[in-house]
């Protein structure tokens, strides 16, 4: 698991993005880009991309907890919120 | 009682369309020859400008534009009746009427549709589209052929493979990657475009008559208007897109089993066995009932899927129409060719062409199983409101398998491909509730027994022998 700094989350989140995006998003990524409108993902598109941050960050999601998140920065708070979490119960 | 192949799921009475539909089947009967057309590899050029002649490829486009102005189930009903007596002629048609243009008819900006439209509607210009690539089949998010945009133009490059229409088209509309924002965009290139090169026919299994081969796209310069409406916007249009080809191809699929079973009654009350006919017999009749009850149930989720309130449903239901329809197209032919016997092994009867024909329907625009998985994703992420039923009760114990895996279901694409075919029998016995009709009865019951038999589907033991079998190279 990498060390839950919002940096190292941020880039790993980035890097996944790129992966799993339509064209690869050449733009830049932020807390504010929409996942809809800015990376072309639909709402299936979106989970998965939740579920491929869930599988290498080891987060356990519920699909309750992703219900709703519409931007990069929506992710992030979870999967900081998320990852702070584990690291208290360890 | 008379059989009418037509009328079965479409309406009977104040159809606008009677009339053109009547015209239009007339035209194929006296002009197709179907079996001449697989043996050529080609429609024969008179036939298209019959075609044309009719309103054939303008039935969606707008009025303004020369068109009819109708809607995807009056595509369908078109598709549906061409493809009873050709398929070639009805992917041709079906494919100019659906991911051909309706791009440019529901994104187009007002000079987009002035410069293409009119000519599309009369036939003049035959429409293609392009996305499947080397690197990218079902999945289109590694779309390699790129629109790179610098100021007013655009230059794409790249390939694209199985294009129907290639090589009679004069519009292509393709699926490209780019950089605005969401990554894809569709873009139009003329046939006249420097830099875009059509390949060679592909000699394939059936569709023989319908043109398919790949585009090459060596450094395409065009105006950057060429891309279709608002920037940005790329994946939504390429759903609804998709969804529009994918309910059309449906249609065709109950056209050509329409075919099978027009021969099949034909054979099964003259051909005498045992003393009496073969339509006297009771497993005989069993598997007509099959044929009729199944053509009939897929008519009706073209119908549903053709007519569907919104994009979200719009998606649902034409995977679940792309995927039901397709298969039942196959077990049509295949049970039609088995009750013809021997003779049905013969091209003289038709039976094989049918059956080579429908076999790719399985496989283009998303293979069945990609598209099962999909459609299971949908309905873990957005369920429907369960039911009490049989079907009801096998989908919902899936899916509290997969809610109890969190999000992680989603990368179980064997449950998400069970979960998807749970959810075609679903959607097609919807489209027959609440039951009117004999057909109606007997669709619902074979449907339960289907939804049973892939609830039963264990996965024991598969992962040994796939282990054994695939991975047999790395162990050496």
């Amino acid at each position: 698991m990498i060390e839950p700094s919002p940096h190292n989350v941020m880039t790993t989140l980035t890097a996944i993005i790129r992966k799993v995006s339509p064209g690869g998003h050449k733009a830049a990524i932020t807390e504010a880009t929409r996942l809809t409108q800015d990376l072309g993902l639909d709402s299936v598109a979106s989970l998965e991309l939740l579920s491929m941050i869930d599988e290498e960050l080891g987060l356990f999601l519920e699909m309750e907890d992703v219900v709703g998140i519409e931007t990069v920065g929506g992710i992030f708070a979870l999967t900081m919120r998320r990852l702070q979490t584990l690291e208290l119960s360890a | 009682m008379t059989y009418d192949a037509l009328a079965i799921s479409y309406p009977r009475s104040n159809d606008p369309l009677a009339s053109f539909l009547t015209s239009l089947d007339r035209f194929l009967v006296e002009h197709v020859d179907a079996r001449a057309i697989d043996a050529a590899h080609r429609i024969p050029d008179q036939v298209l400008r019959g075609l044309a002649d009719l309103g054939a490829f303008g039935v969606t486009i707008p009025e303004a534009y020369g068109g009819s102005g109708l809607g995807l189930l009056a595509a369908c009903r078109v598709v549906d009746v061409s493809a009873r007596r050709d398929r070639a002629v009805a992917t041709t048609v079906g494919l100019h009427l659906g991911l051909g243009t309706r791009p440019l008819v529901a994104f187009g900006t007002a000079a987009q549709k002035a410069r293409w439209l009119p000519e599309l509607a009369a036939g003049s210009r035959i429409a293609a589209f392009a996305a499947t690539e080397p690197g990218a089949g079902s999945d289109l998010s590694r779309l390699a052929t790129r629109a790179v945009i610098d100021g007013e133009r655009v230059r794409v490059d790249g390939q694209k493979l199985y294009v129907t229409n290639g090589r009679i088209a004069g519009l292509y509309t393709l699926a490209v990657a780019s950089d605005l924002a969401g990554g894809g965009a569709l873009i139009v290139l003329e046939r006249e475009d420097s830099g875009l090169s059509v390949g060679p026919e592909e000699r394939k299994l059936g569709l023989r008559g319908s043109s398919t081969t790949p585009i090459t796209l060596a450094g395409v310069e065009v105006e950057s208007a060429r891309l279709i409406g608002p920037t940005g916007a790329g994946a939504a249009q390429l759903g609804h897109t998709l969804a529009w080809g994918r309910t059309a191809m449906a249609a065709g699929c109950c056209g050509t089993a329409q075919a099978a079973l027009d021969a099949t009654l034909a054979h099964v009350r003259l051909r005498h066995q045992f003393g009496r006919t073969l339509a006297a017999q009771p497993v005989v009749r069993a598997q007509v009932a099959d044929m009729v009850a199944t053509l009939h149930t897929m008519r009706a989720l073209v119908v549903r899927a053709a007519t569907a309130p919104d994009a979200a449903e719009h998606e649902r239901l034409s995977l679940a129409a792309k995927i039901f329809c397709s298969d039942g197209d196959w077990a049509i032919c295949d049970l039609a060719l088995q009750l013809h016997g021997g003779s049905g092994y013969l091209e003289d009867t038709g039976l094989p062409l049918l059956l080579r024909d429908a076999r790719i329907t399985r496989v283009f625009e998303g293979a069945n199983d990609v598209l099962a998985s999909r459609l299971g994703q949908i309905e873990l992420t957005a369920p429907r409101p369960p039911t009490a039923d049989l079907i009801g009760v096998q989908l919902s114990e899936r899916l509290a398998a997969a809610r109890s895996q969190g999000l992680a279901a989603l990368r179980d694409p064997v449950l998400m491909h069970q979960i998807g075919h749970l959810a075609v029998v679903r959607e097609a016995a919807a489209s027959l509730v609440p039951p009117a009709t004999a057909a109606d009865r007997h669709a619902l019951i074979r449907l339960s027994e289907s939804a049973l038999a892939i609830g039963a589907r264990s996965s024991a033991g598969v992962a040994d022998l796939a282990a054994s079998v695939l991975d047999l190279e790395s162990r050496q």
